[in-house]
Formats: C-alpha cells, sequence, structure tokens
C-alpha cells in the first residue's frame, strides 16, 4: 500500500557521495525530507529513495554537508504524467481508444443459448435474427419483451425465454414446454396377431388366451380375449395384455445395377473465399468454378477466436468447387451381393424388432443383364401380439 | 585507574527525574530515545537524534545522551525522518555507548 502511495506521490533513486554521508541524511531528517531503501554502495557512496517534492530540499542538505547528490532516476505517476503532458496526441489517442471500446462493446457480437434440448441452437438464432437480434445489433436497442413475446409465438416449443446482454455477448435462456404426456387410454381392447405364423410361446398378462403354443394364426386373429367370463362374477371387459411369440418367414429381395456411374475427380479446383465480417459477406477471390460442368462444392468457416475462446464476427468462408467427370463402370459382383446381403439382413433385423430372432436364414442370387438380385428367405420367432380396442 | 561504569554513566536529567517522580512515560516527558526490536530483523526508534555512522556492520543512532550502536549483518536503513527510523537486517546486539 504504501509503495502505492509512494508512487503516486513520486519518488527519486539518489547516490550521494562525501565523506560523511550520514551527516547527509541527518540534515534531510531534521528538514522534513522522508527517504528509504538505503543502501551503501561503498565506504563513501550511499543510494537511497525520496520523495519527489524533497528533492530540491535533499541538494540544499547535500551542500552544506559537503556531499555529491546525483539523481539515478525518477520515477511515479508525476512522471508518467509530465511525459504524456508533452505527448498530447497520444492521450488523445489512448482516450479516443477507451471511448471506442466502450461505445463497440455495446454492440452484440456472440450470442449463447442456454436451456435448449429439443431445440436446436440455430434454430433459435435464426429467429432472433428475423426479429433483428443478429450479430451486430446495437444492445440497448433491443427491446428485449417484444422479442420474448415474438419468439413464444414463433416458436411453440419454448414455453419461456429471455436475452441477457452483457456487453457484447447475449445469452439467450430458454425454457422448453414440456411434452404433454402421453395418457393411457384405459379403454377395454383385445390381442391380436400382428402377423401369419406359429405361436411357440403365449405370456398372458391379462384375459383370456384364445391360442396355445403349435397353433397356426393368421394376421389380425385373435390371441387374448378382453372378455372374461366367469359364473361368480360375470362377464368383464378387461385391457387384455400379452406377449406372444410366434415362427414367421420372411422373404426380401434388394436389387442393385451391376453398372454404375462413379465420380471421376478431374484435378482441377477452384476455391472461393468470402471475408464475413459482422453478417456482411466481401469476396476476397472470384474464380472460375462455373465453368466446372460438374463439381462438389465444401463449405469450410473458420471463425476468429480470441485466446480464450471468445469467437469475433469475423469469419473466413472457404468454398472449394472440385471438378468431376461421371464414367460407368461394372461393379464387382461378389462386392456387390455383399451389400445387398447386409442390406436385407439390416431390414430383416428391423422387422423382427429387438424381442426377435432369427432362425435360419437364406440368400439366393440371381443375376439378369444389368442388374443383381439377392433374395432372402427367413425363419425367424417374434412377438407378433398387438392391442386392439373393442369394436 | 580503573573505570568504573557507574561513575561514567551520565547524570540523570530534571526531566528525567520529574518523569519518574510522577509516574510519567520517559520517552514522551524527557524525550528519551524508545527502541523497539521485532525478533532479530526489525529496530524501531523514536526520538532519535540523527546517524552517527553507517554500515552494514554497525550503525551508530545518536540517542541524545546515549548513542544506540546496533550490530549485526546487511544492516539497512528502511526509512528515516525527522523523530523516527527504521533498521531492516539481523540484529546480533545492541549497545548503549555513553
Amino acid at each position: 500500500m504504501l509503495g502505492v502511495i509512494n508512487y503516486l506521490r513520486g519518488q527519486v533513486e539518489v547516490e550521494i557521495e562525501g565523506a560523511f554521508p550520514e551527516r547527509f541524511f541527518n540534515l534531510c531528517s531534521q528538514r522534513g525530507v522522508a527517504f528509504w531503501d538505503l543502501k551503501r554502495l561503498d565506504d563513501a557512496r550511499l543510494r537511497a529513495r525520496m520523495h519527489l517534492f524533497g528533492y530540491r530540499r535533499a541538494q540544499e542538505c547535500a551542500g552544506q554537508a559537503l556531499c555529491t547528490l546525483t539523481l539515478i532516476r525518477r520515477r511515479g505517476a508525476p512522471v508518467l504524467w509530465r511525459y504524456f503532458k508533452k505527448r498530447s496526441a497520444l492521450l488523445v489517442g489512448a482516450l479516443a481508444g477507451v471511448a471506442a471500446l466502450l461505445f463497440l462493446s455495446r454492440f452484440v457480437w456472440e450470442f449463447e443459448v442456454l436451456g435448449n434440448r429439443a431445440v436446436e441452437s440455430d434454430a433459435i438464432l435464426r429467429h432472433l435474427a428475423e426479429l433483428g437480434v443478429k450479430p451486430g445489433v446495437y444492445g440497448p436497442s433491443v427491446d428485449i419483451e417484444t422479442v420474448k413475446n415474438e419468439m413464444l409465438l414463433r416458436v411453440g416449443e419454448l414455453s419461456w425465454l429471455t436475452v441477457n446482454i452483457r456487453g457484447s455477448r447475449a445469452v439467450v435462456e430458454v425454457r422448453e414446454r414440456a411434452p404433454k404426456p402421453e395418457v393411457r387410454p384405459d379403454v377395454p381392447c383385445n390381442v391380436v396377431a400382428a402377423r401369419d405364423g406359429v405361436v411357440t410361446r403365449v405370456e398372458t398378462l391379462a384375459g383370456a388366451p384364445q391360442v396355445a403354443p403349435g397353433q397356426t394364426v393368421t394376421r389380425g386373429q385373435l390371441l387374448v380375449s378382453g372378455v372374461v367370463d366367469s359364473q361368480r362374477v360375470g362377464a368383464r371387459f378387461l385391457r387384455a395384455q400379452a406377449r406372444v411369440f410366434a415362427r414367421v418367414w420372411y422373404d426380401m429381395t434388394a436389387v442393385t445395377p451391376l453398372q454404375t456411374a462413379e465420380k471421376h475427380y478431374t484435378g482441377r479446383v477452384a476455391k472461393r473465399r468470402t471475408l464475413v465480417v459482422a453478417g456482411y459477406r466481401t469476396k476476397i477471390s472470384v474464380l472460375g468454378f462455373k465453368f466446372f460442368k460438374k463439381y462438389d462444392k465444401v463449405i469450410k468457416t473458420s471463425t476468429l477466436r480470441l485466446p480464450f475462446g471468445g469467437a469475433l464476427p469475423v469469419s473466413l468462408v472457404t468454398e472449394t468447387f472440385r471438378e468431376y467427370t461421371t464414367r460407368t463402370v461394372s461393379r464387382d459382383r461378389e462386392a456387390a451381393a455383399a451389400l445387398l446381403r447386409e442390406a436385407l439382413k439390416r431390414r430383416l433385423a428391423a422387422a423382427f424388432g429387438e424381442e426377435g430372432a432369427a432362425l435360419k436364414a437364406g440368400f439366393f442370387e440371381t443375376e439378369s443383364t444389368s442388374a443383381l438380385r439377392v433374395r432372402l428367405l427367413a425363419e425367424c420367432e417374434e412377438q407378433v401380439a398387438v392391442q386392439v380396442p373393442f369394436g | 585507574m580503573p573505570s568504573d561504569p557507574e561513575a561514567r554513566a551520565p547524570k540523570r536529567r530534571l526531566w528525567e527525574r520529574a518523569a519518574d517522580i510522577l509516574d510519567l512515560p520517559a520517552d514522551v516527558v524527557a524525550g528519551l530515545p524508545r527502541v523497539e526490536i521485532l525478533g532479530c530483523r526489525r529496530l524501531l526508534m523514536e526520538n532519535h537524534r540523527g546517524i552517527l555512522a553507517y554500515g552494514g556492520e554497525t550503525i551508530d543512532i545518536n540517542g541524545g545522551q546515549v548513542v544506540v550502536r546496533v550490530r549485526g549483518q546487511r544492516l539497512e536503513l528502511r526509512a528515516m525522518n525527522a523523530a523516527e527510523l527504521a533498521l531492516d537486517g539481523i540484529i546480533r546486539g545492541v549497545e548503549f555507548v555513553f
């Protein structure tokens, strides 16, 4: 703390040389010139620090004590002030810089969306941009209440939204609407078969089973009835629940052409760079990609970032155009067949579901002039029961 | 003739005696030096009359009727004004020289 005060008041470092430097310090202390950090350099020389305003009086003391006082250096706020007083442009520049910083920090450059799960951040930001709240907007001009109301009307999934603007950063906090809970209608129903098959297992949770293992069922056939009749209670209508497994058969076919068009890159590449500053696009380079008949376009956006991670509203968009030509090539029959087999397996797995399993499967390949056809015949065991309301 | 320390001790001044009789602090009434030592690292002295000799191992301070001699290593005058001074360094001993 004392160091800060001394810095603000300004201090000098001096060297005292003489036969009796102690006399100089005694004189100084008597005349109210405070000093500190006294160091002896050798027998006749000492170095000390004192206040800037005490230096003149110290010079008088040095004269009386027959010592020579040499100024080593000045430091502190008054020295700095004297330095800047002569260089007004520097001072004006610094003040202008601070003013520019304060003014520019009121523009919003960075957006962050918090609290969203189902709704994409980009979708929220896109809607906000349509309402004028986008990078480069002047912070105080944003009417948050209006934005809030408009946004809740536009994005139905949101139940609450607020925009907190802190300097050049806007944090959009949202809360999503809780999804409507699925109300299970407690209406009585039957369990019927979803597919044709041979029943292997019946697990009845509620209702009266109508089939037994080994029995053949057709699609839509009643498996477990929701009507339970008993002598004591009479007929009751239940919501029948059951898991019925059955052996089912699948016949699937997949076709692929044996001749296919393949991309062949010519090696001609064109790049177009665009500088985007606060949403304004400036083309840096224009190239003749339009002469390409067919091309792939790859867009890469590099955003300028500060060392601690904050994004600046400056980004470089590089569009790369790679020209290609197509040519017809014959595909390898085995590779094409393997692809089809994989695709059929995936289709089958999707068909019998998580609870099912394939018992037997066989692939049959036929080839025509231009296409390869693979047929899958499979026997699976799967859950075939579905609930159907009465009537 | 052997020197007698009692004989060498200076006579007490009127103010000192008055301070003793009236039970008043002598440093305030009689202007006697007040020496405060913090561990063996710092020495603070009030009511000094100036420095008589200054060195890294010995510093003599005028205390009016007595000279306070501070011995030690790397002794350094931290700060000084008309009434107070502060010394830093490793203090090995403080001696009063009459």
